[in-house]
């Protein structure tokens, strides 16, 4: 029986190979005819004007455009497309973060060329975005952090911080909990490893701050202020700004008509663009946060149903971007999808719907594949192997919490604006985990 | 390689392999088979007659809509491809994400129909469906709309009819591009782009394009003549000129609505609800004068063999 369980799991793990191959084959073709092609996004077209005015705000790190700048610079030199150079720059940091983060692995190759070709995955690798040098900064600095290499650890940081701003968070965990086994591990306080770490820490905080205090500048691309309040107002009041207006404050009222406010609810960035900016220019940044925090607990109480029903709906649809990304091209969902799909369809038209459809479904049924594989393994009776698997279970403890912490964090950053580009590193945790349980390490690796 | 070498240990590989090669076909073709282009899930519907166009071939007022009107008086199955609030041309540089028409303008439509791939077009439409209270881009019949050009297999089309003019005129949108005759941000370059696309794609479809009607803009009191005000484009007249040329260049019918029609500043009550959108008698008259010129390009072509 359990020989029949194994035989099983075997064809299972073929198929998920055999499977792979055609969505690397499928892949690797959009890449390279995509390569001479720059996608019209318009976070592109920021990312070049801040390029020229070196000057940000908290919503977009400033390293980006400083490559940009040197690809410029290097376009000059060479005669080649300025985003060639940055097309490369992604590619080979990104197979080189993924070689990282998988090594020990069998087929480690093969495994990060299969994460690389997934669609919402691929498509930023050819764009000039800084997502997908972001998340293979956040990937190396995991791989480094448990290790205990603190110090390679920290310049990950610094580096994911200054392309996201927000990844100086989500690595900042990552730093955080490992120095704090560092210090658990070595039973001393003061080992070597934990003052490195605290070292690293207090440098990354240190050249952040400089960095950032020269470059960013608040409302200097014309955006509300990035606090909790801001992000608690585009979430929930969002686009209730117009139907709930009888119950807003007289002093909200006396800066915005219910027109303007109808406006506002006409676009998902009405509050950052539109609402925020100008109350903190009448109020003050502090009184206008408080004003935030009482217009969405009025809009929970209101429009319980119709908010948590959105809120629900993005954190499913960013837990799972490629289904939820076919799932969006099938005319369900809500989500940014059918703008990105449209940037990434080109000359090839084709091929792009061919290789989308085919790699977002073929994730759900190597989903599926992987969790009857699972069954089979546990009813085999390999449970004692799994057991000893130490090392690949706290990789996938990793990225599981690392995926459900971005998933949260992008769900709750406003309403309207469901991206699978700003889940870059979930949609690359998946493909890891899915193949974890065929090529995970060996024991002892 | 070791890839294979590592998996080809044990007994009964072969037949390991051989399962796992059927079993992963067999999911291929179901990951694919909802890609037309894959000839597994062809659209299926048939219609003689496409439109394609802006609320004067979308939006229904008062009658039953030219798509019905033309059905009745032609005897052919005709489909209705209008989608209100377009225009003709693919302004890249003011897409939005959420905007949903930039994914229905002539140019991404036309795409959509020689790649057989409306997925950009259905993601955009629920979005702005699931938000239109607010949003206000999409209208009622929308979703059915794309539904419906998503399953038409236009191998069967005999006649595709183009109407879009009036919005890229009262958006001031440039006429053409005398640098780049393809320039899909002007009007020019939209329909050129769109008419080699269908063209080289379909070379079969009679295509006749049909210029916008007479109209006048009424706005907060204030009323906008077409053959006298400029938005920034030119007048409506330009655009109806230009399309007149156009359609001499690519080879393609005209039905030239705005000086044929006999819909001017002294018919509008008569043919218009609201100055621009057109009442039971514009649709009726609009069908018959389309219905007019597919008989006489049956009746020429007949002649011909």
């Amino acid at each position: 029986m359990k020989n029949r369980f194994l035989s099983i799991r075997k064809v299972l793990l073929h198929t998920v190979v055999l499977l792979a191959m055609m969505q690397i084959l499928l892949g690797a073709a959009w890449a390279v005819l995509n390569l001479g092609r720059l996608p019209g996004f318009r976070e592109t077209e920021e990312l070049l004007q801040i390029a020229d005015t070196m000057t940000t705000d908290e919503y977009v790190g400033i390293l980006y455009p400083v490559f940009i700048r040197i690809a410029g610079l290097l376009e000059k030199l060479f005669h080649v497309p300025y985003y060639g150079f940055l097309y490369l720059l992604q590619l080979a940091v990104g197979c080189y973060a993924l070689l990282k983060v998988l090594e020990g692995f069998r087929y480690r190759f093969w495994m990060a060329l299969a994460v690389m070709t997934i669609p919402t995955v691929n498509q930023l690798f050819l764009a000039v975005l800084p997502q997908s040098l972001a998340a293979s900064a956040l990937l190396l600095c995991l791989c480094h952090c448990r290790k205990g290499d603190l110090p390679k650890g920290a310049v990950c940081w610094l580096l994911a911080g200054l392309l996201l701003p927000e990844y100086f968070l989500f690595c900042a965990v990552i730093f955080v909990v490992c120095l704090i086994g560092c210090g658990l591990r070595e039973s001393r306080v003061w080992s070597r490893t934990f003052v490195k770490g605290i070292i690293g820490m207090l440098s990354v905080c240190l050249l952040a701050g400089v960095v950032n205090g020269f470059a960013v500048e608040r409302y200097s691309r014309g955006r509300m202020a990035r606090t909790p309040e801001a992000a608690i107002l585009q979430r929930f009041v969002w686009p209730h700004f117009s139907d709930t207006y009888y119950f807003w404050r007289n002093e909200i009222k006396e800066v915005f008509t219910e027109d303007d406010m109808v406006e506002i609810s006409r676009y998902p960035e009405g509050p950052m663009y539109q609402f925020g900016p100008e109350l903190e220019r009448v109020y003050g940044l502090d009184t206008a946060r408080d004003y935030y925090l009482g217009m969405a607990r009025i809009t929970l109480r209101i429009r319980t149903k119709e908010v948590l029903k959105d809120v629900g709906r993005d954190f499913i649809q960013y837990a799972f971007p490629p289904v939820a990304l076919v799932n969006n091209l099938r005319g369900r969902g809500v989500s940014y999808s059918g703008w990105n799909y449209g940037h990434m369809l080109g000359e090839n038209g084709k091929l792009t719907q061919c290789y989308v459809f085919y790699a977002c479904n073929a994730f759900l049924a190597v989903l599926l594949l992987v969790c009857c594989c699972g069954i089979l393994s546990f009813a085999a009776g390999k449970g004692e192997k799994i057991g000893k698997r130490k090392k690949s279970d706290s990789l996938v403890l990793s990225l599981l919490l690392l995926s459900l912490g971005l998933t949260l964090w992008y769900t709750l950053s406003g309403a309207g604006i469901q991206d699978y580009k700003n889940v870059m590193p979930v949609s690359m945790a998946w493909g890891i985990l899915m193949a974890e349980p065929f090529f995970g390490r060996k024991e002892g690796a | 390689m070791k890839l294979w070498g590592g998996l080809t240990k044990g007994e009964n590989t072969g037949l390991s392999w051989g399962i796992s090669v059927l079993l992963a076909a067999v999911i291929m073709i179901v990951c694919i088979a909802e890609v037309p282009v894959m000839g597994i899930a062809r659209p299926q519907e048939e219609y003689s007659v496409v439109l394609l166009g802006d609320s004067i071939i979308g939006n229904i007022f008062e009658g039953e809509g030219i798509p019905a009107y033309l059905e009745e008086q032609l005897g052919k199955k005709v489909l209705g491809g209008g989608f209100g609030g377009t225009s003709a041309t693919n302004e890249e540089r003011i897409q939005q994400p959420y905007s949903v028409k930039d994914q229905l303008n002539l140019v991404k439509l036309s795409e959509a129909i020689v790649n057989q791939d409306f997925a950009a077009q259905k993601a955009q439409i629920a979005y702005g469906e699931h938000y239109r209270y607010f949003i206000n881009e999409t209208l009622e019949y929308f979703p059915d709309t794309i539904r419906n050009l998503s399953d038409a297999d236009f191998d069967k089309v005999e006649y595709l009819v183009i109407e879009h003019g009036t919005n890229d005129y009262n958006r001031g949108t440039r006429l053409d591009n005398p640098e780049d005759p393809y320039d899909e941000t002007t009007f020019g370059g939209a329909l050129r782009t769109s008419l080699e696309l269908l063209q080289n794609a379909y070379p079969d479809v009679k295509i006749i394009l049909m210029t916008p009607t007479w109209c006048c803009i009424r706005w907060e009191g204030i009323t906008q003549n077409c053959d006298n005000t400029d938005f920034g484009g030119g007048y409506l007249e330009d655009y109806a000129n230009l399309e007149i040329e156009i359609a001499k260049e690519c080879g393609v019918y005209l039905l030239d609505n705005y000086h044929d029609s006999g819909i001017c500043q002294e018919t509008q009550d008569q043919y218009l609800v609201d100055g621009l959108h057109l009442n039971l008698n514009g649709e009726v008259l609009l069908a018959s004068r389309l219905a007019d010129k597919i008989r006489e390009i049956e009746n020429s072509r007949n002649e011909e063999q």
